[in-house]
């Protein structure tokens, strides 16, 4: 078994050494040493690959270990490299590097505080051999790039879901966002899949077409529905076409009693282009709101507040869904409320699943609130029903 | 053999929908034309029908998308699950999927021990006098800190709504298990942010009515066994129509990547600290209606495993 120990200073990777050769785990170590980042791609390379544990210091006298994680990241042969990050970083770093690890496909055992135990550290790279040994059964009839879009879109094999906002104070029901779902024999789509085929094939237009045409079908059809509000997502890339705004604007003409609020999502930087300003001005002008969405994600945020008069913003669910647990994303959160209430913003809070997040926001002062604790999104087809049950659920009880 | 099973041909599920269709048809007196305007009439999804594709639908020439299907189906208070369930050919279909070939070739993706031989299951209630044990088999390959982190003191009252199924061979070995309870959502999301702990989970189970079945670990040493673990609480789901969503919640990588292979979206992942190491929670969550518009779910879900009726002998 061989283990390369990249670390800069001598007694750790003397003291691996002594931690292997009194392993409880039989086996013939044969063990590399690197003291820098680039010593360490020389010897993986010089092992061609053949290394069945990588010990890797994350902050070195002159390197660090990113360089050697990204390193294994762009060489499909190094990726299957099992990896075991060790540092004297605090909690927050190494979760971080543990994602980008993964993120990057990485074969990564762990991330492990100093001091280490290497037969941990052996017990856990083992079982994850053992995992990955294992051949997979359920293969996918397709890989992702063989959905073909531009059919799905023709079919318009679209479904809409629908996930209610609701009321801090009153526990209304205020207005639902729209989510879309696209399906095909196998099943549904979801948007982290579709989305950048529809991205790829530059039918980003089409696509916000076909829902609004659809949510704007669906809302006047149901009668009952139309006094909430009716949130779309449109990207800024959207709003540079003038054809959709007209379209957009058509819609709501026709159907003036629906109130339609466009949720901005992030995306491009074309943000303030003068052709996007002015789609801005004309769907304000025609009585639509618009909404600031993933708030918080991107760093152009506050000048986008700054330059468009939104009516609302929307808090990103990473920073929601664990404030009562996130002193980071708490702060982010109150302080984002306290902006919002100064410029007279209304804010929706996504992502909210327990009841402990719903009272933080409550106190926080935070308008409406979204997420898996009122409801995952709904299909279409059952969302009269649900919202007859929600406002009766108290006649029940 | 479960390569070729997954790239299945649409004649059974064509047949099955074509004859569902002529069926609800005659009885309930519609022209293709009647049906057309009838579904175009309840739901959106049917703004560009015509009757081509009606009588090509009836011909089983083409076939809509389970999706299309199933708002048909409920168009008339069907579902899915209750026309292919009842269709012997399309349930004989969906068997192989855990069962064995009848020739076994040398196979390089066999189990160590286990040599693709005939294999029996037991389902088990937390009164049965070896659940105990089996759990304690179950948690050992799971690995998740989060389920039953002290074992000091569980009555078998307290973890009365797990339901745990076990696959044994011949050698009395245990090469499958699955271990599955009905909740209420607003609980399983407090506990998918660890805001409560399995005790509670199940506490909450025993008062509320459920309406999701979370699958807490679901394993097969091989696919037919591993996909026989997923029908059984599949099948669950299906039968019991107060239960609106299906989720899992695991630490098991190989689940995730089956649940994602089936194109499952991850609802959350949760890094956990335990024993100064960190183990990802991965969960996931689905509606019934997206469980029965997926091809591979519902073809396991028809699988009649409720057969294996809870054994509670030898108290």
């Amino acid at each position: 078994m061989n283990i390369l120990i990249v670390d800069d200073q001598q007694f750790v990777r003397e003291a691996i050494k002594a931690d292997l050769a009194e392993s409880t785990f039989k086996h013939d170590f044969k063990t590399f040493e690197a003291e820098d980042a680039n010593q360490g791609i020389e010897a993986i390379v010089a092992a061609e690959g053949n290394i069945d544990l990588l010990i890797l210091d994350l902050k070195m006298d002159n390197s660090d270990g990113m360089e050697v994680i990204n390193f294994l990241s762009v060489h499909a042969s190094y990726t299957d490299i099992p990896l075991a990050v060790i540092s004297s970083s605090d909690k927050r770093t190494l979760g971080l590097v543990n994602s980008i690890a993964s993120s990057l496909k990485l074969n990564v055992v762990g991330v492990f505080e100093k001091p280490i135990n290497m037969d941990f550290i052996l017990a856990e790279t083992v079982r994850l051999q053992r995992q990955n040994d294992k051949k997979w059964d359920v293969e996918s009839p397709d890989s992702v790039s063989d959905y073909d879009i531009h059919q799905l879109l023709d079919d318009e094999q679209v479904l809409l879901c629908f996930q209610p906002q609701v009321d801090m104070k009153s526990k209304d029901i205020t207005g639902f966002e729209v989510l879309a779902r696209m399906y095909d024999e196998n099943g549904y789509i979801y948007p982290d899949t579709f989305l950048p085929l529809i991205d790829k094939a530059g039918l980003n237009v089409d696509f916000t077409k076909i829902i609004i045409a659809k949510a704007f079908k669906f809302w006047a059809h149901e009668k009952t529905l139309s006094s909430y509000t009716l949130s779309i997502n449109v990207t800024a890339e959207d709003l540079s076409s003038d054809n959709l705004i007209e379209y957009i604007i058509r819609h709501k003409q026709a159907h003036a009693n629906i109130k339609l609020i466009l949720e901005l999502t992030e995306s491009q930087e074309i943000i303030n282009q003068a052709s996007v300003l002015n789609s801005i001005a004309r769907l304000i002008i025609n009585d639509i709101s618009i909404s600031l969405d993933d708030f918080g994600k991107s760093y152009s945020t506050y000048e986008r507040l700054d330059t468009i008069p939104f009516n609302e913003i929307k808090i990103d669910r990473s920073f929601v869904c664990d404030i009562d647990t996130n002193e980071q994303h708490h702060l982010i959160v109150e302080s984002t409320i306290a902006l919002a209430k100064k410029m007279s913003v209304s804010v929706v809070a996504e992502g909210i699943e327990t009841e402990s997040v719903l009272n933080i926001l409550g106190e926080l002062g935070c308008d409406i609130a979204q997420g898996y604790l009122y409801s995952p999104p709904i299909e279409g087809r059952y969302l009269k029903a649900w919202v007859n049950r929600y406002v009766h659920k108290d006649e029940i009880a | 053999m479960g390569h070729k099973k997954y790239s299945y041909q649409k004649t059974v599920i064509m047949r099955v929908f074509s004859s569902f269709l002529r069926k609800i048809r005659s009885e309930h007196q519609l022209s293709q034309e009647g049906l057309r305007a009838l579904l175009n009439e309840r739901s959106h999804s049917f703004d560009s029908l015509d009757t081509i594709s009606i009588s090509r639908w009836e011909r089983g020439i083409n076939t809509p998308s389970l999706t299309k299907q199933s708002e048909i189906a409920e168009v008339f208070g069907d579902d899915l699950f209750n026309i292919y369930s009842s269709d012997a050919d399309f349930v004989e279909e969906s068997t192989y999927f855990i069962q064995f070939p009848p020739y076994v070739k040398s196979d390089k993706t066999a189990h160590p021990y286990y040599k693709n031989e005939q294999y029996h299951t037991k389902s088990m209630l937390p009164d049965h006098v070896n659940f105990e044990s089996m759990l304690k088999l179950c948690l050992m390959y799971e690995g998740n800190p989060r389920l039953f982190p002290t074992r000091q003191e569980i009555t078998c009252a307290a973890l009365l709504p797990l339901n745990l199924v076990s696959a044994f061979c011949s050698l009395k070995q245990l090469v499958g298990h699955c271990l599955f309870c009905k909740v209420n959502t607003k609980a399983l999301f407090e506990f998918m942010n660890c805001s409560i702990g399995i005790m509670e989970l199940l506490n909450v189970a025993k008062q509320d009515r459920a309406n999701v079945l979370v699958v807490l670990s679901s394993f097969g040493v091989s696919p037919q066994i591993d996909n026989h673990m997923m029908s059984v609480y599949l099948n669950q789901l299906a039968t019991d129509k107060a239960i609106e969503y299906l989720s899992f919640s695991t630490c098991d990588n190989k689940l995730k990547q089956k649940l994602m292979q089936m194109k499952i979206p991850m609802f959350k992942v949760k890094p956990i600290e335990y024993q100064s190491k960190i183990i990802q929670n991965y969960s996931f969550i689905m509606s019934r209606s997206e469980v029965m518009a997926n091809r591979n779910m519902l073809m396991l879900s028809v699988i009649p495993t409720r057969k294996i009726q809870p054994t509670n002998v030898g108290i």
